[in-house]
């Protein structure tokens, strides 16, 4: 499948890294260069149209454009890794340098001390400023002149910020890290299997079956935002094949179906199912299941049923109550998650960061059932990604959500 | 995963850390074993992940090389970077070394990053003919003479022990990090397969007599039949199904079955990101096939590339998804999934009632009935007739099993 990945960074990195992109197959590449890090966010919102994903240069950019909240297809960013810091320590030892006195930015402790560890180095005088997003260029460039104004008395400043290399690198020893071949390839790689994944989910086969009081014709008409397939079936049923990708975008994310509105003005009757499954017969058994839950709801409903999930009800956008569900009642149906779930949900305090782990404590259940509730969570807008909280251990940074129950 | 004994437990740690993924550990002696390893279990997994690029080749190479996404881990990262401080630390001119199995190019740019010379560094890369022996003998000539190497760096246990008492060897491991890549890698891709499988296809059917005969084709692909607006036949299925009967796009022997009933049988197929995308291919696809002839089939792929496709000359098709796919495609177990081709050559291919299935995976007759449902939804059974129950009940349905 073709990608577009647009890179964004300051000149020289992307530079470097778009050759890397025409490796890949099926790939092509935007170069999207900046002054200053602080246009990512601009630059993101301007291009998205023209990119199926994007390639950050650094974590910096990538928080911001993410934070900026103009994220809105797989992104990556490359990673300072480990090896480029073995790497550069490696050229100092030869170059008979010390490296047990150093100041590191960017990096987590972690990786660091993974780093010096297995190479039984001591980190004792190992000073680090690990990413954060209200730090500047200058706070950097401070922490680095401390280190070596102070009883570590650094050898070294190792960044991985040109505007920090470019600010310290005429007053002390400075080495600028840089992402290596390898990790800029693995990232694409990453990149690239992250867009295609995107594509293929939105392409899963989904059913739906109309059922109207008078003609269908008109009806059709009003589904060009499913860009779906129309077919008859003999019992004067209407038969929509559509996407996945379609029909979260009209949904809302499989929250509220606002073309329910326009196809109750054409009818007194507008019952819908829709089965999402992975293969067209079951999607259509889902569909039907889905049907006969619309006609219980009422004369206009919409429902979508799925393999081994609650069936949600796609209710119409109501005008008058500005939109969500307000009663744990309503919400448990429209999520799928049982309402005493949702009760103490709504206890824990707001400002607290919501983690999988956290929330599989709080309500009693593994870790992955609680990740579930997460995603029913999200996918009903009633939970936004927020950033990620280091794990602690080695593993993977938890994601920290975000929840807004009425 | 697939790893040599000293190295398992370190990945399988590494790997077991991934939440929802169960670890088989298929752990060798010696690389000859992988072929044997991995034909043992290719139905069993959903993915393959080897210690490094020999056990996957050794894969790769053999007569059932795996259905499932594989990766290996590449140690010319962040482990052959560790290597280089490790050795560096201890005092070792890390300009000179020979070192066998990773490709010369990344060796040389990781060197390059380094800022160390390759000029005296000896790169034996892996290739498939090469035997332990001769690593071994590479690095012992490479330790010889006044521009000697000195130390070995190997990614083979044999040739680390055969050497380690006579040159300091230095034996790569993957790092944590390095498996981890692979993993992400692995996972993304065998996602990525199962969403491949249940992408929309659309067809669009024309036949001189009705729908006669177009039902069992149907439901063999799993898909659904209505009419389209202008009148032909609409069949919406999803690509795996529609790969497998075309024998990957190749042939289509519904067209001959179909022929058998109709004067005309025109199809055209397509695939598409949206539904609308799909029919629109289906739609150009259907006017190539009725310039072609009475009795024709034409795909239109995403691409926009369009192939034909003919009756297959012999009727044998052989279906290539691998029974991880088909499991989680269906919502059985792989197991079940075996045993029922077990019966499908038990009973010859003969239609089928659910109690020969109840009975033959040791279940209830409700429980046969689920799973037989979900077989029929996948595409992998077909209802064939009736057969009249030996009481009064009711009659029972025949089914073709085609797992």
């Amino acid at each position: 499948m073709a990608a577009v990945i647009g890179v964004v960074g300051p000149h020289d990195v992307v530079d470097a890294v778009i050759p890397y992109c025409f490796e890949q197959d099926d790939v092509t590449a935007l170069s999207l260069d900046y002054a200053d890090e602080a246009e990512a966010p601009a630059i993101v919102a301007a291009q998205a149209d023209n990119v199926s994903g994007w390639l950050f240069t650094g974590i910096g950019p990538y928080t911001r454009a993410e934070r900026a909240g103009v994220i809105d297809r797989p992104a990556v960013y490359l990673p300072y890794t480990r090896e480029a810091l073995q790497l550069a320590l490696v050229g100092l030892l030869r170059s008979h340098q010390d490296i047990d006195r150093l100041s590191i930015d960017t990096m987590s402790h972690n990786a660091v001390q993974h780093c010096f560890e297995h190479a039984g180095i001591d980190t004792s005088h190992i000073r680090v400023l690990p990413f954060r997003a209200d730090l500047t260029t200058s706070d950097y460039a401070e922490f680095h002149r401390r280190a070596h104004r102070d009883e570590t008395a650094a050898s070294h400043a190792i960044t991985c910020l040109s505007s920090v290399h470019e600010l310290v690198g005429a007053e002390l020893p400075t080495i600028r890290l840089r992402p290596t071949r390898h990790a800029i390839r693995n990232t694409l790689r990453h990149l690239k299997l992250s867009v295609d994944e995107a594509a293929l989910g939105h392409a899963q086969i989904v059913l739906g079956l109309i059922e109207t009081s008078p003609s269908t014709s008109n009806v059709i008409r009003h589904l060009t935002e499913l860009s779906a397939s129309v077919g008859q079936r003999p019992d004067g049923t209407l038969l929509i094949a559509t996407t996945r990708g379609r029909l979260a975008e009209a949904s809302h994310e499989f929250t509220e179906l606002p073309l329910l509105r326009r196809l109750a003005e054409l009818s007194d009757r507008v019952q819908v199912g829709f089965g999402l499954g992975r293969t067209a017969a079951e999607a259509e058994l889902l569909a039907r299941r889905a049907l006969t839950r619309a006609r219980r709801a009422g004369p206009v409903a919409a429902v979508l049923s799925r393999r081994n999930d609650a069936d949600v009800v796609l209710a119409e956008k109501a005008p008058a109550t500005a939109g969500r569900p307000q009663t744990l009642d309503e919400l448990a149906q429209q999520t799928g998650i049982a309402s005493n779930t949702l009760s103490v949900i709504q206890t824990l305090d707001g400002d607290v960061p919501v983690t999988a782990m956290l929330l599989a404590d709080r309500l009693g259940l593994q870790a992955r059932s609680a990740r579930r509730v997460l995603a029913k969570l999200e996918g009903a807008g009633l939970a936004q990604r927020a950033g990620e909280a280091p794990s602690g251990s080695r593993g993977r940074p938890a994601t920290v959500y975000r929840i807004q129950l009425p | 995963m697939v790893a040599p004994h000293d190295l398992m437990p370190g990945i399988a740690s590494v790997v077991r850390e991934q939440p929802g993924t169960v670890v088989l550990e298929l752990a060798y002696r010696d690389d000859t074993e992988v072929p044997g390893l991995v034909g043992a279990n290719g139905t069993e997994v959903d993915g393959w992940l080897f210690s490094d690029i020999v056990p996957y080749a050794a894969a790769l190479a053999a007569p059932e090389p795996p259905a499932a996404p594989a990766v290996y881990v590449e140690y010319s990262g962040p482990t052959l970077a560790q290597a280089l401080l490790v050795l560096s630390r201890r005092g070792h001119d890390v300009a000179r070394l020979s070192i066998d199995t990773l490709p010369a190019d990344d060796v040389k740019h990781t060197f390059g990053e380094a800022g160390v010379s390759t000029d005296d560094l000896h790169i034996l890369p892996f290739s498939a003919g090469v035997t332990t022996a001769d690593i071994v003998e590479f690095h012992r000539r490479r330790h010889l003479g006044p521009a000697r190497a000195e130390v070995a760096i190997t990614s083979v246990s044999a040739v680390h022990d055969a050497l380690a008492p006579e040159i300091p060897t230095f034996r790569l491991a993957p790092l944590a990090a390095s498996v981890r890549i692979a993993l992400r890698h692995l996972l993304l891709t065998a996602t990525n397969q199962l969403a491949e499988d249940a992408q929309i296809a659309v067809g669009l059917i024309q036949t001189s007599h009705g729908d006669t005969g177009l039902a069992s084709e149907v439901s063999a692909l799993g898909g659904s039949l209505s009419t389209a607006i202008g009148g032909s036949h609409l069949l919406i299925t999803t690509r795996g199904p529609l790969y497998a009967a075309t024998s990957g796009f190749t042939w289509l022997p519904m067209l001959g079955r179909l022929a058998d009933h109709h004067r005309v049988v025109r199809v055209g197929l397509g695939l598409g990101d949206t539904a609308a995308a799909a029919e629109t291919r289906a739609r150009h696809a259907l006017a190539r096939a009725r310039v072609l002839g009475d009795v024709r089939a034409v795909l239109s792929l995403r691409d926009g590339t369009d192939m034909v496709l003919d009756v297959p000359a012999a009727q044998a098709t052989t279906d290539t998804t691998s029974l991880s796919v088909l499991a989680r495609r269906v919502g059985v177990a792989v197991s079940t999934l075996r045993s029922l081709q077990a019966l499908r050559e038990a009973t010859d291919d003969e239609p089928i009632v659910i109690r020969d299935i109840a009975d033959h995976l040791g279940i209830r007759v409700r429980a046969a009935h689920r799973i037989v449902q979900r077989l029929e939804l996948g595409g992998l059974a077909e209802r064939t007739g009736q057969r009249k129950s030996a009481g009064a009940g009711r009659p029972n349905t025949l089914y073709k099993l085609t797992v």
